[in-house]
């Protein structure tokens, strides 16, 4: 073990994202020998149980990396590893973690395994392919949460795409051909703008240091010394096209109304365990993409187009939400839900403050989990009913308890309960808009607190009420592995509910280092103002009452 | 003698041995004897050149100028041939196993137009240049009628005719302005010394100029291209897509890097403009040909059109010839030529006698009957669409950022719009591949010709654009100092 | 931290948390055995595992009360597990901490909490033992009662608005999970539905009001969490003479911010305590188990609206607009519900709706700032309202689950005891002395006697009226249930049987209590009979006087009073009267002919139809608004079908039409396309 460890040190981040892909390619390699020699293909159980095992042992591999490796007192980026790619290109394969990559990472790899166990009987055919596409998948997403190099992030983001249009191609549901094609289009036209901005970044850095990077990370392999990407300087003018090509860019796979279209078309046509993936790891990219590239590179034109993203996002909520209050089948109304929350999100994102920021991050993280949840509810629905229109069901409490008991824990948690993940996102993004976006904030609360009620009007159309569907009377509850596969994904969001302190503790320190870099790098605000704070009130003529002690004033005068 | 000659001495070779073996009855085994006999001499001709050029190439020369006096550059063009060649002849062998035509002769055209080839990349004369290039396509027009069953070759081979007429003739006249102007017809001429009448030189550079362009199917004189892609067998199309493509561009690499004279100095005259010129071919070109690739149906069709929209990234490349340009032109004309070549040997793989692959709609389910060569055909159209991660990217990048470089950002924006529509474009049979196809049969097997080029081409791809170019260390940076060479030797 | 009293200290000074937790710790193994495991386990281990968690809570709460007594300290024991949620940087950062807070309040509440639950719980036991609710539904009562008791401790033993969120939270989900109870009824699942959106709206309010607050506090520099810390920091702002919430520059808006955070609250509470205009969540509820509503309505969900509205009295005192609010909303509740349980045909509506009436009258108290007074009167509401509940939860069984007045009668014969308790539980319901109620609602109209305001006499006649009209309502339902001569329903039913173990002895208790309760706060009354000072009577009042504000009790001279308890027996026995002669002997008899009377009992019965009017004017227009607008109309015209589909077939169009004539296969045209460009390009680069 030590052996192993020695051997990866400075590489072992590098190793947990490659892993995935190198087993599917010597378990291919393998293969291909075996049916060389003359031996017939291998069992379709055991390319299963290797893909499981490698994903598995990614998973081990990033908890071990968040408990032991990273170090979540430490400001920036940490666990750098760097790797000669194109120095002309200005381009190096560089890796690095921070709190936020380092929770997305957890949660993408942990839900690949569970996206396999969940998908082990619908695999209809070659088992390889499956397998492979798999974990192609999961190293090109984790590849771009991780990346700390902008060339970097646009390939994996771009070669997340085959796996995925590959899977959904081959084992996609009704409608898949569209759905396909749709993903393609939005993520070229989305490509093409963050192409754009690679394309001037590398001309920009090449003008004001003499070599070109797109790193984020000062590295040797680079001729431009310490200068890295955030050093370079981009005018105000020069920021607005470039933060709309990238904001385009990220608003596609985020996804963003009016951008969203292809999402509710995919996960209506996507097997289970890729929309599991959709929902959490292929969502998450975007969240990278804007918290550690758009706002850092871009802070100025960030900061003013502030409001509007805010606006923005809140009626991407709102919109999205009435949406899926009338839509009749479960799959896309999830969908919607889940193009709703990444209004949230950007609302979240865009106040621009420590809490916002953070509640963002918090809220991506549980609400996709519930959104996976539920979409794998929906994949057991299926496969015992063959259908996942609202309307075929009905009073499913009764055979099924246990299904609507875990269908009821993800609705709460997205609903914001207390004890469950989802309240303390939407708690934190609320603070935050408080500080920064007061006037939104109300319809912010409003747009959340009555969006979710949709998801408890299906949730009775399905679970409650007498059973009158004679098909629906025979369905058997969910299996022990199904159990346990909601269960899995269960305990994280209790967890976080219950005691989240752990993990804003490592997301904040994060968002503390991306606000002070949109403060270092701002051309417009020469002094650092501590208006971004808003603090000490005195200067308003306020009570100063910075030594405020809540517990001295607990003790009855 | 120069090694330019070799393939011509090839040629000559193989036709007599046709002579010589002719069979005294036409039945189909003896005519399979011959074919395979003629392929065996083509094989030895092609043989020759390698280990010629080869020698010529490693061992460094000290360049020598003259007619046909080799330099880097040449070496560089000569060495891109040979490649080419062999990809191209063996691609040849699927045809000449179908076919019932006598190889000897396409054999014989194919070493002639390369001789052309070679001639124009190396030559230092305009008038020799002139001929050259007659003698690199016309065999090429007489090849897309090959497939004499097939009405769309004979139909595309005439309208190829015309086109290269028309070229042929816009270039001619540009030769008569020319030496009215300077009285010469060296390429020092361009340069434009002591000339007098530069009303007449203006317009002859401008017609010389057009010409080669229009020679090289830049929109608007792109129209027949498409319908030979359509018409032609693979490794005609191959052929076209690569080495006859690769002389034009580099003649006008040299002839751009060439002109600049005092003439072309002063803004306000042509020399300014020639850029601006190239830029808007180039950027119609881009536009047109893959938006017009977007709304194909048939697949050979489709990578014609996808074929011009590449010849408009290398017209941009041109642009700035004089500085990152170049550079990135010879990147580009590689990555275009493996890319095109890659799927033509594809399709052919595909389109053996049971099952004709010809519509976006026959690739269905290709990824569960095939997967090697879908994953391999993917990888072709993701690099003619610039995915990142493929050799089509990083020569993109190098063209577009040369074109940054430059500051015209407008032919940025038309790259970028235009790497939109590629990949929708390319998106389609893509998604075809990936789909699931009830009932569909395994497809052909690949031949082992079809197989060597496959890899070949999909090594190119992958390889230089996982490895983009990084220095001495591995073959990549190897291709960057010839490519370095090959441009430094342009610069007297 | 205080250091706390002897039994705290002996227990090691960490009691208090366990009041709130065991109860959740029953729910959760519960929930677990029937949502997970699908465990079978025998009655008696359910009941063990519910009773250990009440019992044990109620006994710390009785402890910890005590400690609460020891002489002169009436100070809040605190017991802090430890740190929950916290985040964010500079003054805006805050750490809610998971404390419990053990205060006269809370005291109060949690004593109220634990001993009707107890009752409840025995009687369901008993319930449970005489066959009437099966296993199965025992075990789910028992796991949803835990979950509701833990979630009402937690909310009032809460020390920070977020703990008190989440108690708030639990107690809406156990309330919507009771009005759902019969899932596999659709009429219980829209019961349900309604219980949560309404409950949803009430944690809008809240949630406005606690973020909102929290916000203004840290803008102005004094950012507290905590009940105590708000209150410090809101004199503290206060006593500098500062608008406090003032933002920016100016405090123009200071007034309205505390207007906006008072009326989330009063939303909230309205929402919870079933107040007109969304009190209807309550009378749809009725199809939970009598056990289960019988705690929602005395002492759970209800008195989660009244704590919040006690908790920030200092603020609402502050807020006079939400203030007068509150004020109409109860007044407005009271009457109208009362009419609409004078009128009501079926049981647990009548009773839900005499429910939402008194509460109105204990937000009317909360209203004028009769703060200990309210308190006073939720308390003994808790145990008479109980008590009233379960007495009909026996008649409902007895008659095999037939709600329908019209269908009762003449059960008084067969049904003796029921028919004593039913009577006692009304009288102390409506508070005729010298029952529980009587005392507080005694004070509560002094209080509206003295109070300035200027609309306080119409408050007083509408409170003498709708006191009335709750005692004809449940004098009328007592009259059909038991008077008269027996109907169908009671023929049909073989053995009606009078209660008995448990259900009884729960009873006895409750009844002990309805005659008792009263005492432990009656202010003049004691006065009088020890001519002593009122504050040091009023237990209550003087118990609570360091945990919420609110002068002393009025006194009022002899004149006055008796007055006022003249006047409020006349409506009482006004109400009894009319009930008596028109149903004690003839029953229920016919629906009324004129239709003008009709149309009005029609409207009083449903409540002038507040939750159709919701129906129509807000939901019917969201859910066209979704469906026809943006679903259909934008999601699938414009942006499916003309933005994506649309914009790639123009693409394709515009290729088609335009180049593809280009592209037209003449050489003729190929050739003209070039000359012309070899021409226009020659003339440009030349000239």
């Amino acid at each position: 073990m030590d052996g192993i460890l020695a051997a990866l040190d400075g590489r072992i981040l590098t190793a947990v994202i490659a892993l995935p892909v190198f087993a599917a390619l010597v378990l291919a390699l393998v293969a291909y020998l075996l049916d060389v020699i003359g031996l017939k293909y291998l069992p379709a159980s055991i390319w299963r149980s290797v893909g499981f095992g490698a994903s598995l042992t990614t998973f081990a591999a990033t908890v071990y990396i968040a408990l032991a490796v990273f170090d979540p007192e430490r400001l920036g980026l940490q666990v750098v590893e760097v790797f000669e790619w194109s120095a002309s290109l200005g381009a190096n394969l560089s890796f690095a973690l921070d709190g936020v990559s380092l929770c997305f990472l957890v949660s993408t790899t942990g839900l690949v395994p569970l996206a396999m166990m969940s998908t082990r009987g619908a695999v209809d055919g070659s088992a390889r392919a499956w397998v492979l596409m798999m974990l192609a998948l999961e190293t090109t997403m984790l590849g771009a949460i991780v990346a700390a190099n902008l060339l970097t992030f646009v390939a994996f983001w771009a070669a997340s795409l085959i796996p995925l249009l590959l899977w959904m191609g081959r084992w996609g549901g009704l409608g898949r051909a569209r759905a396909a094609s749709r993903i393609w289009t939005t993520e070229a036209i989305g490509l093409s703008g963050l192409l754009f901005v690679v394309f001037v970044l590398h001309e920009t850095t090449l003008a004001q240091f003499g070599a070109p990077t797109l790193d984020l990370v000062p590295t040797a392999l680079t001729g431009t010394g310490e200068r890295t990407l955030l050093d370079v300087r981009i005018e105000l003018e020069d920021q607005w096209p470039l933060l709309l090509a990238f904001g385009i860019g990220l608003a596609t796979r985020l996804p963003i109304v009016p951008l969203h279209f292809w999402l509710p078309a995919a996960h209506a046509a996507a097997p289970t365990g890729l929309s599991v993936l959709i929902a959490t790891g292929f969502v998450q990219t975007a969240a990278m993409g804007w918290l550690r590239f758009a706002l850092p590179l871009f802070p100025d034109a960030a900061t003013a187009a502030g409001p509007a993203l805010s606006l923005l996002g809140i009626v991407a909520l709102a919109y999205a939400s009435l949406i899926a209050l009338v839509q009749e089948e479960l799959k896309r109304l999830v969908a919607y839900a889940s193009v709703g929350y990444a209004g949230f999100a950007l609302f979240g994102i865009s106040t621009l403050n420590v809490q916002g920021l953070t509640g963002a991050v918090v809220q991506l993280l549980t609400h996709g989990l519930a959104t996976a949840g539920l979409f794998l509810l929906i994949g057991f629905l299926a496969v015992r009913r063959g259908t996942t229109e609202v309307a075929a069901f009905g009073g499913l409490a009764k055979p099924m308890p246990v299904c609507a008991f875990f269908f009821a824990l993800m609705v709460l948690s997205l609903m914001g309960l207390p004890l469950l993940g989802g309240f303390v996102g939407d708690l934190f993004v609320l603070l935050g808009s408080l500080e920064t976006r007061r006037g939104l904030s109300v319809f912010a609360l409003i747009a959340m607190v009555v969006a979710a009620s949709y998801l408890l009007w299906v949730q009775r159309r399905i679970f409650l009420g007498p059973v009158d569907e004679p098909a629906n009377r025979g369905l058997i509850d969910l299996d022990r592995v199904e159990r346990g596969i909601m269960l899995a994904m269960t305990i994280p969001i209790v967890i976080i509910g219950v005691y989240p302190n752990p993990l804003l503790r490592r997301i904040e320190p994060a968002m503390l280092e991306l606000l002070h870099q949109m403060e270092r790098r701002s051309v417009v605000i020469e002094a650092p103002a501590e208006e971004e704070e808003g603090a000490p009130v005195s200067a308003s003529g306020r009570v100063d009452l910075v030594h405020f002690d809540e517990r001295a004033a607990r003790e009855p005068s | 003698m120069s090694p330019v000659l070799l393939p011509a001495l090839g040629a000559l070779v193989v036709l007599a041995l046709d002579l010589l073996a002719r069979p005294r009855s036409e039945e189909e085994n003896s005519a399979r004897a011959i074919a395979l006999s003629g392929i065996r001499f083509g094989g030895v001709a092609v043989l020759a050149i390698v280990a010629v050029g080869g020698a010529l190439y490693f061992g460094d020369r000290a360049p020598t100028r003259g007619l046909l006096g080799l330099d880097a550059f040449g070496l560089f063009g000569i060495g891109f041939a040979l490649v080419s060649g062999l990809l191209v002849l063996s691609l040849s062998l699927t045809h000449f196993g179908m076919a019932r035509s006598r190889p000897a002769e396409p054999l014989a055209l194919l070493l002639f137009s390369w001789t052309g080839s070679m001639a124009a990349m190396v030559t230092d004369h305009l008038l020799l240049l002139f001929v050259a290039i007659e003698l690199a396509w016309l065999p090429m027009i007489a090849l897309v009628a090959i497939d004499s069953r097939r009405l769309s070759s004979s139909e595309s081979s005439l309208k190829a005719f015309f086109a290269h007429a028309f070229a042929s003739l816009i270039f001619a006249h540009g030769l008569v302005f020319l030496f009215g102007a300077t009285g010469r017809l060296d390429f020092a001429a361009l340069a434009g010394e002591g000339v007098e009448e530069s009303l007449l030189f203006a317009v002859g550079l401008t017609l010389i100029l057009v010409g080669l362009l229009a020679r090289a199917a830049v929109a608007p004189f792109h129209p027949w291209s498409p319908d030979v892609h359509e018409g032609a067998p693979s490794f005609v199309t191959a052929q076209i897509s690569t080495i006859s493509q690769a002389t034009v561009f580099l003649v006008l690499l040299r002839i751009l890097h060439t002109a600049p004279g005092p003439v072309l100095a002063d803004p306000d005259s042509l020399g300014a403009r020639i850029p601006t010129l190239l830029v808007a071919l180039g950027s119609l070109a881009l536009v047109w040909g893959h938006a017009m690739a977007l709304v194909q149906e048939g697949l050979r069709r489709l990578v014609g059109w996808l074929a011009v929209g590449q010849i408009g990234f290398l017209t941009l490349a041109l642009v700035e010839a004089q500085a990152d340009g170049a550079r990135a032109l010879l990147l580009g004309l590689i990555a275009t030529g493996a890319a095109i070549v890659g799927v033509m040997a594809t399709l052919s793989s595909l389109s053996h006698h049971e099952r004709a692959c010809e519509s976006v709609g026959d690739l269905g389910g290709m990824m569960e009957t095939s997967p090697l060569r879908a994953t391999l055909l993917g990888l072709f159209l993701l690099s003619l669409g610039g995915l990142p991660g493929t050799i089509g990217f990083v020569a993109r990048f190098r063209i577009l950022s040369s074109l940054e470089h430059g500051g015209h950002r407008w032919a940025l924006v038309a790259g970028l719009a235009a790497t939109v529509l590629a990949l929708a474009a390319v998106g389609r049979p893509l998604l075809a591949m990936l789909r699931r196809e009830e009932g569909n049969s395994a497809g052909s097997r690949a031949l082992s010709n079809e197989q060597f080029v496959l890899a070949i081409c999909g090594s190119i791809v992958v390889y230089f654009g996982i490895m983009p170019i990084v220095g001495e260390t591995n073959m990549a940076g190897q291709l960057a100092i010839w490519i370095d060479r090959a441009i430094s030797s342009l610069r007297p | 931290m205080i250091e706390i009293g002897g039994w705290n200290e002996a227990l090691g000074g960490s009691i208090i948390r366990w009041i709130a937790i065991l109860p959740l710790l029953a729910a959760f193994v519960h929930g677990v055995l029937i949502g997970l495991v699908r465990a079978r386990i025998s009655n008696r281990s359910i009941w063990a595992i519910s009773l250990s968690g009440l019992v044990t809570s109620f006994a710390l709460s009785a402890i910890s009360l005590f400690d609460l007594l020891d002489v002169g300290r009436l100070d809040p024991i605190l017991d802090s597990v430890g740190p929950w949620i916290g985040g964010g940087v500079g003054p805006r950062s805050f750490s809610a901490e998971l404390t419990f807070q053990f205060d006269p309040l809370s005291a109060v509440f949690c004593l109220t909490v634990t001993a009707t639950a107890l009752a409840v719980y025995l009687h369901t036991i008993g319930q449970v033992a005489n066959g009437v609710v099966d296993r199965e539904a025992g075990h789910r009562t028992f796991a949803m009662l835990d979950l509701l008791v833990g979630s009402t401790l937690v909310l009032v033993l809460a020390d920070n608005l977020l703990l008190f969120f989440l108690g708030w939270a639990g107690v809406g989900i156990a309330s919507q999970l009771f009005a759902a109870f019969e899932f596999d009824d659709s009429d219980a699942s829209r019961a349900g539905a309604t219980t949560f959106v309404i409950g949803r709206i009430g944690d809008l309010g809240l949630l406005a009001a606690m973020l909102l607050l929290f916000d203004g506090l840290s803008r102005a520099g004094a950012p507290a969490l905590t009940f105590r810390g708000i209150e410090a920091a809101f004199r503290l702002l206060e006593g500098q003479g500062v608008l406090w919430l003032s933002y920016g520059s100016g405090g123009t808006e200071a007034p309205l911010l505390l207007e906006i955070v008072g009326f989330g609250l009063v939303l909230a509470a309205l929402t919870k305590c079933a107040q007109v205009p969304v009190h209807f969540w309550l009378p749809q509820s009725t199809g939970a188990p009598v056990s289960a509503s019988a705690l929602i309505q005395s002492s759970t969900t209800v008195v989660a609206g009244i704590y919040v509205l006690l908790r920030f009295a200092f603020l609402l005192e502050s807020a006079p607009g939400a203030l007068r609010g509150l004020i109409f909303a109860g007044t407005a509740t009271m009457l109208l519900t009362a009419l609409g349980a004078a009128t009501q045909i079926r049981l647990p509506r009548l009773i839900a709706l005499t429910t939402s009436s008194l509460l109105g009258l204990v937000v009317l108290g909360v209203g004028i700032g009769a703060y200990s007074t309210a308190t006073f009167l939720l308390l003994t509401h808790a145990f008479v309202k109980t008590m009233l509940l379960l007495t009909s939860g026996l008649v409902q069984s007895a008659q095999k689950g037939e709600t329908d007045l019209r269908q009762m009668g003449g059960l008084a014969q067969r049904l003796r005891l029921t028919h004593g308790l039913y009577a006692l539980a009304a009288l102390a319901v409506v508070g005729f002395p010298p029952f529980a109620n009587f005392f507080p609602i005694e004070e509560l109209l002094a209080f509206l006697w003295i109070s300035a305001r200027p609309e306080s006499d119409l408050l007083l006649c509408v409170t003498f009226l709708s006191l009335g009209l709750l005692a004809f309502a449940l004098a009328r339902s007592h009259f059909l249930i038991f008077w008269g001569n027996a109907r169908p329903a009671g023929q049909a039913t073989p053995r009606l049987r009078d209660a008995t173990g448990w259900r009884l002895h729960s009873l006895t208790g409750l009844a002990i209590m309805a005659l008792l309760a009263g005492g432990l706060g009656p202010s003049q009354f004691w006065g009088d009979l020890f001519d002593a000072p009122t504050e040091q009577m009023d237990s209550v009042g003087f118990f609570l006087t360091t945990a919420i504000p609110g002068g002393p009790d009025p006194e009022l001279a002899g004149f006055e009073r008796w007055t006022l308890i003249g006047g409020y027996l006349v409506c009482l026995l006004l109400g009894l009267t009319i009930a008596s002669l028109r149903y004690a002997r003839q029953g229920y008899g016919t629906e009324p002919k004129r239709p003008a009377i009709r149309v009005a009992t029609d409207w009083m019965r449903e409540v002038f139809y507040i939750e159709r009017a919701a129906q129509i004017f807000l939901v019917r227009p969201i859910r066209w608004l979704s469906q026809e607008a943006l679903a259909r109309g934008i999601e699938n015209q414009l942006i499916d079908r003309v933005v994506v589909t649309g914009g790639s077939g123009l693409v394709r169009q515009t290729v088609w039409s335009v180049l593809r004539r280009l592209q037209n296969g003449r050489l003729q045209s190929y050739t003209l396309i070039g000359l012309l460009t070899v021409l226009v390009v020659v003339t440009w680069m030349v000239v």
